[in-house]
């Protein structure tokens, strides 16, 4: 095959993964949950069995007004208790370590160290990600959860009630696997409509993570 | 305007990286820029963290007006926000009607704008294709210096925007897509 029309055949293939993908994540019909206690224990049992959590991501920021997108790539790592690695590697190479209360940042080849407690944006971020994989986001006070399903997956949208959290966001919707409760996607709407999609493309959970993971 | 100045004017198009450096709030951090033209010298600049929250989304528009529509909140503080206010708007050559004296050297274009008690300089390529330096002073005081690298009729390579008093820096890469 001559080698742009290669090109091209593998562009509109990867096009139609992608768009069929889109159609089936808009297809899907949630409803309000039929067994609310039955979820929520199921939930909390394998939030607390969960030790580590491992996956490659997708992140897409919507631009409502703008009708723009920006899309980000990378990997994500946890390890109990409070350790986060997430790791961009596109558009640019961006690296966030939470250890404890301790927050590093790499970027252009600089490392910084902060104070988690004296940075309210940080241990925003690492908070929600962590109580969303310990389990913790229904019975925490910061948000009102409201949890639907579909055929495959749960849902939970959480209300954020916190003054300081309802000022950069409105609602957070986490989708989980049902059949084996595991975190797919965290989308974050802000309050002018705009959201940050992050999408866990496969995910691992309990698989050894070595403690240097989280260190630089 | 000079036909000259408008033959210049960069088009922003494609994702910048942003980093910046606000000494006199102690806020540093990187992450995304979109700059969107409508058409005329309307633009709305929204800048991001690498983890999608947004620091500020502004618009300005071709009567030299600014709204901000959202700003992250450790950042709304109003000597800021008039900053990056300033900064934009000569970014973007949104200048008051204003006397102007323009002066040639061997390399490059000098314009001269001057309104009440603040100036602008900006500096083009001789054959008007490329914007290099612009400065904002008041009170004949450097405020603003402004340096573009750019290759012509296309968006900036770096753009970097630097306050001299205040510890203030803006630095925008253009990511190649």
């Amino acid at each position: 095959m001559h080698k742009k029309l290669k090109q091209s055949y593998y562009i509109l293939f990867a096009l139609s993964i992608l768009v069929t993908n889109r159609l089936r994540a808009q297809n899907e019909i949630w409803k309000p949950i039929e067994n609310k206690t039955s979820f929520e224990s199921q939930f909390q049992k394998i939030a607390s069995q969960t030790n580590t959590f491992y996956s490659p991501f997708h992140q897409l920021k919507t631009l409502s007004l703008l009708m723009e997108d920006i899309e980000s790539e990378g990997e994500f790592w946890f390890k109990k208790d409070r350790k986060i690695r997430l790791e961009y590697q596109k558009p640019f190479h961006h690296l966030l370590i939470i250890d404890g209360e301790m927050v590093t940042i790499e970027e252009n080849d600089k490392v910084s160290k902060i104070d988690g407690n004296s940075n309210q944006l940080f241990r925003k971020i690492g908070d929600l990600i962590m109580s969303c994989i310990e389990g913790k986001v229904l019975t925490s006070k910061n948000f009102k959860p409201t949890i639907l399903e579909s055929n495959k997956k749960y849902k939970i949208i959480l209300e954020t009630l916190n003054k300081s959290w309802r000022s950069s966001i409105k609602v957070i919707e986490l989708e989980f696997e049902k059949k084996n409760y595991v975190l797919f996607s965290i989308k974050l709407i802000e309050p002018s409509g705009d959201s940050t999609l992050i999408q866990f493309l496969n995910p691992k959970l309990n698989e050894a993570i070595n403690n240097a993971t989280f260190k630089k | 305007m000079p036909e000259c100045i408008k033959s210049t004017t960069p088009n922003f198009e494609g994702l910048y990286k942003i980093s910046f450096e606000f000494g006199a709030i102690n806020q540093s951090g990187s992450g995304l820029l979109l700059i969107k033209n409508f058409g005329d010298t309307t633009y709305r600049v929204v800048g991001t963290g690498i983890s999608g929250m947004t620091y500020f989304d502004l618009e300005f528009t071709n009567k030299n007006k600014f709204r901000v529509l959202q700003i992250f909140k450790p950042l709304n503080k109003k000597r800021l926000v008039e900053m990056i206010k300033t900064d934009f708007q000569l970014l973007f050559l949104q200048l008051p009607r204003s006397q102007i004296s323009i002066s040639e050297a061997l390399e490059n274009k000098k314009f001269d704008f001057k309104y009440k008690n603040s100036r602008w300089h900006i500096e083009t390529s001789i054959g008007c294709d490329k914007l290099l330096n612009l400065e904002y002073l008041k009170n004949e005081k450097l405020i603003t210096t402004i340096i573009i690298d750019s290759n012509s009729n296309q968006s900036p390579n770096n753009i970097q925007i630097e306050h001299g008093t205040n510890n203030f820096k803006i630095t925008l890469k253009h990511l190649k897509q």
